[in-house]
């Protein structure tokens, strides 16, 4: 008779709760969506089926030298991953439009006062000033970094932060026209702007190596992101080491992008994912990405006063750095206002700005408040 | 219990060190720019 009880014991359902199942059917919803409904589904998909596993009781998954304490303790932990993809996104990532118009850079830069506008309301909801920094940054609207920042500076709630952060990215076409659209006027969305010029390939080689020079000296702590960014960019634009582009932004990148997804979603277990905290979470996550597209575009509007040529203010808010989604959204209203303008390659600069600068943003709060 | 006055010393330092980080690039690019093509331009007319 022991024998059969221990046996029943030993088996999941014994140990199964009422937390352990919601986590689950919270697993089912996001590779509902992730499969489904299309959001994020490379991140989305191992996420969801990390939050799947690790709510089954008794694997060890999560025990010291359980799978996924290994996948989190030496992808995440110890902050290799998030530079490894940005190291990928480097090698995908075309600043030329950046390049020509250098002034986008600062709409970049104004977006991330949304960033800021979410940290300080973070604040306001009793967070800590290391979980509103996490927080807040999910108005980068950049995954990797905002799984970088978790890692530093509030762990525990890492995987409410990426699901919102991941989430919200898909819903950007939802959440930024609203906003664009309440702050600017029809003819301000008409606004043309000249064609840019063509970028010659000794600048895009030159721009990687400027770029971590100026942004690792000013702020060391976004070094890790921003040296293996910008790696990744100088092994596509100087056109001598194709094998390792390649690796970088497909092999590698898928490898790791395995490992970061199962890795978040191991951290959603239900007394951590289970709280108000999350919904506090969620909801200031949404602000911050309203907050970041009004930032960029009222910045854009601002600079308009001091411009000869006019630029369009609704690509600062293509600063939302959701690449290239945000800057897809930004064209498609421009066409609206103006069948014939055609706005894409303007918005992509402020769009990859919009990288670098939450990167910086990240390294910021780091150095400020670690 | 937040400490109001760390707050907001992290959010100025943030917000100053993203819009002076970028404006220094901003303002390298666009210089490094205007460098190379002169040189191409003066190479050109020298060709």
């Amino acid at each position: 008779m022991d024998i059969i009880v221990n046996i029943f014991k030993d088996m999941g359902f014994y140990s199964l709760t009422v937390g352990n199942v919601i986590m689950m059917i919270v697993a089912l919803v996001l590779l509902y969506l992730g499969i489904f409904k299309g959001v994020e589904p490379l991140l989305m998909v191992p996420i969801a089926f990390g939050v799947f596993a690790t709510n089954f009781p008794l694997t060890g998954l999560l025990e010291e030298g359980g799978l996924f304490k290994i996948f989190f303790d030496s992808g995440i932990k110890n902050e290799l991953i998030p530079p490894v993809i940005f190291l990928g996104l480097g090698a995908m990532t075309d600043f030329g439009p950046m390049i020509a118009n250098p002034k986008t850079l600062i709409l970049g830069a104004a977006a991330q006062l949304g960033v800021y506008g979410a940290f300080a309301c973070a604040l306001l909801f009793g967070f800590s000033i290391g979980e509103a920094a996490t927080i807040g940054i999910i108005g980068g609207a950049d995954g990797p970094t905002t799984i970088y920042l978790a890692s530093n500076l509030a762990p525990h709630i890492m995987g409410s932060v990426a699901v919102a952060a991941y989430s919200y990215m898909a819903m950007v076409p939802i959440i930024v026209p609203p906003v664009v659209k309440l702050l600017t006027s029809k003819k301000e969305r008409m606004i043309r702007m000249v064609q840019l010029r063509p970028v010659s390939r000794i600048e895009r080689i030159i721009f990687p190596v400027l770029a971590s020079l100026i942004i690792i000296l000013l702020v060391p702590k976004s070094g890790p992101l921003i040296a293996m960014f910008m790696l990744g960019n100088l092994f596509k634009e100087c056109a001598v080491v194709e094998r390792l582009r390649d690796t970088a932004a497909n092999s590698l990148m898928n490898i790791v992008t395995i490992i970061l997804g199962v890795s978040v979603g191991s951290t959603m277990t239900a007394e951590v994912f289970l709280t108000k905290q999350t919904i506090f979470i969620f909801i200031l996550g949404l602000c911050a990405f309203a907050f970041a597209a009004a930032g960029g575009t009222i910045i854009a509007k601002i600079m308009n006063l001091f411009l000869k040529v006019k630029i369009n203010p609704m690509i600062g808010a293509a600063g939302v750095s959701a690449v290239p989604m945000t800057a897809r959204v930004v064209h498609n209203m421009g066409t609206e206002a103006d069948p014939q303008n055609y706005l894409l390659m303007h918005a992509m600069g402020p769009n990859v700005a919009g990288v670098i600068g939450t990167a910086v943003a990240a390294g910021a709060f780091i150095s400020a408040i670690k | 219990m937040v400490d109001w006055l760390a707050a907001v010393k992290v959010m100025l330092t943030g917000v100053i060190s993203v819009f002076l980080v970028l404006a220094i690039l901003s303002a390298s690019v666009d210089i490094a720019g205007r460098i190379i093509n002169s040189i191409v331009n003066k190479q050109k007319e020298t060709a």
